[in-house]
């Protein structure tokens, strides 16, 4: 256990009591490059693979029974259903049991004279949030990828185009960030990529902190996804279906919304984590799920 | 009223009843007939009134008026054979829907949710088996 928390520091010096800011910064980078590739040898990389094969293995098993008219269609397809239904618990399973191992094995305690506290959580809190936008960045790219690029030529699923008598629907109209597929697809697929991605790494902010806040680990770990789901009702029973947390992020169940309409969910959680982290701060790290 | 006016009579209404009957069983489709269904939360499943199918292998037609809120539904055509998912269904859609029926048979549309969809959504418009 010794050797592993002087390993976790990345055997780092204790920075100088005046905390000077640059070293605490160093101290942060070094612990969170550490961590990310423990991680990667871990239980993670199991979860990991799973999410980035999730969209195309359920596309795959459903093409056989769904008409789709073009290639952003079947991204569409990817983007539904078990994806944004999964979310807050795949971003949850990613990384935060591994640091509620932590929390819960008396590994803080002996941290505190070697590394200052709030560098060491703050850097396991960032490790989740890196790793959450770095494996569904992956997954929607490679989505992006299948749909746009690997059935180019048919060779995942035909594609049934509208025909006469059918109401023409223009890539351009169908989703929120669709217009940016008639500028380039390459450059849609990024952009979902990056907008999906920046909502993992948001939510798994959302179970660090929890994890800091909530004394018991299980309730801790249950939270994201429990909070995710009664958000999602709330605001659609509020009559707000436009803002949606599934709609927001995946954008394959609602109609065309104006742009802005997504970064509403984005800033209203944000908000609420930054005024979280703010009062953790604040107690000095001194709350209920740290011991 | 001698005996063969009754008998027509009872012809008459006996031919009358039936029709009356089999049209709240299913109606022929060729003609467009409105829907009005609720497809339930989460997977959810709404479904419309059957129509006998008219030719065999026609495609079903369908001019969705409104689909409630701001949500889409998938829809397919259920009955002796079910057709393929027809996506993201919004409002004024007109669609033309995978059906391999036979003639004769019952058919109607089934409409379905995403996973993810949290409320149930009303839908309305016309349909027809073809």
């Amino acid at each position: 256990m010794a050797q592993q928390l002087i390993d976790c520091a990345g055997g780092a010096e204790r920075p100088a009591r005046t905390g000077a800011r640059h070293e605490s910064h160093e101290l942060f980078i070094r612990l969170l490059r550490t961590e990310s590739r423990r991680a990667r040898r871990s239980w993670s990389s199991l979860v990991g693979l799973g999410i980035v094969a999730l969209p195309t293995a359920q596309a795959l098993t459903q093409v056989s029974s769904n008409r789709l008219w073009d290639n952003f269609d079947l991204f569409t397809l990817m983007m539904s259903d078990w994806l944004p239904l999964l979310f807050p618990l795949l971003v949850t399973a990613l990384y935060l049991p591994r640091f509620a191992g932590e929390l819960s094995h008396g590994f803080i305690r002996p941290v505190r004279p070697r590394t200052p506290i709030g560098t060491f959580l703050d850097s396991r809190i960032a490790t989740a949030a890196l790793l959450a936008f770095g494996v569904f960045f992956v997954a929607v790219a490679i989505a992006a990828l299948v749909a746009f690029v690997g059935n180019a030529g048919h060779a995942i699923t035909p594609l049934t185009p509208p025909g006469a008598g059918e109401t023409p629907h223009p890539v351009s109209g169908r989703t929120t960030f669709s217009p940016l597929y008639s500028i380039s697809p390459a450059l849609y697929g990024v952009a979902m990529a990056t907008w999906i991605g920046a909502n993992a790494a948001l939510w798994s902010v959302v179970g660090g902190l929890c994890l800091l806040l909530v004394g018991n680990r299980f309730l801790a770990l249950a939270a994201p996804t429990v909070l995710f789901m009664v958000l999602q009702v709330a605001i659609a029973y509020a009559g707000f279906d436009a803002f949606i947390l599934t709609g927001s992020i995946f954008q394959s169940n609602i109609v065309q919304q104006p742009a802005w309409y997504p970064f509403v969910q984005f800033a209203g959680v944000g908000l609420v984590v930054a005024l979280a982290y703010a009062w953790v701060r604040r107690r000095r790290y001194e709350t209920s799920g740290v011991e | 009223m001698n005996k063969r006016t009754r008998r027509a009579a009872a012809a008459v209404g006996l031919v009358a009843l039936l029709s009356v009957a089999g049209a709240g069983i299913a109606q022929a489709g060729t003609t467009n007939k409105p829907y009005n269904t609720t497809v339930g939360p989460y997977n959810g499943s709404g479904y419309t009134e059957y129509q006998t199918q008219y030719t065999s292998g026609a495609s079903a037609q369908l001019h969705s008026g409104t689909v409630g809120g701001v949500y889409k539904v998938d829809v397919r055509v259920d009955g002796y054979h079910i057709g393929t998912w027809t996506r993201n269904v919004t409002d004024n859609d007109s669609r033309l829907l995978n059906n391999d029926n036979p003639k004769g048979k019952s058919v109607r549309l089934h409409f379905s949710n995403d996973l993810d969809v949290s409320k149930a959504v009303q839908v309305t418009g016309t349909w027809r088996s073809n």
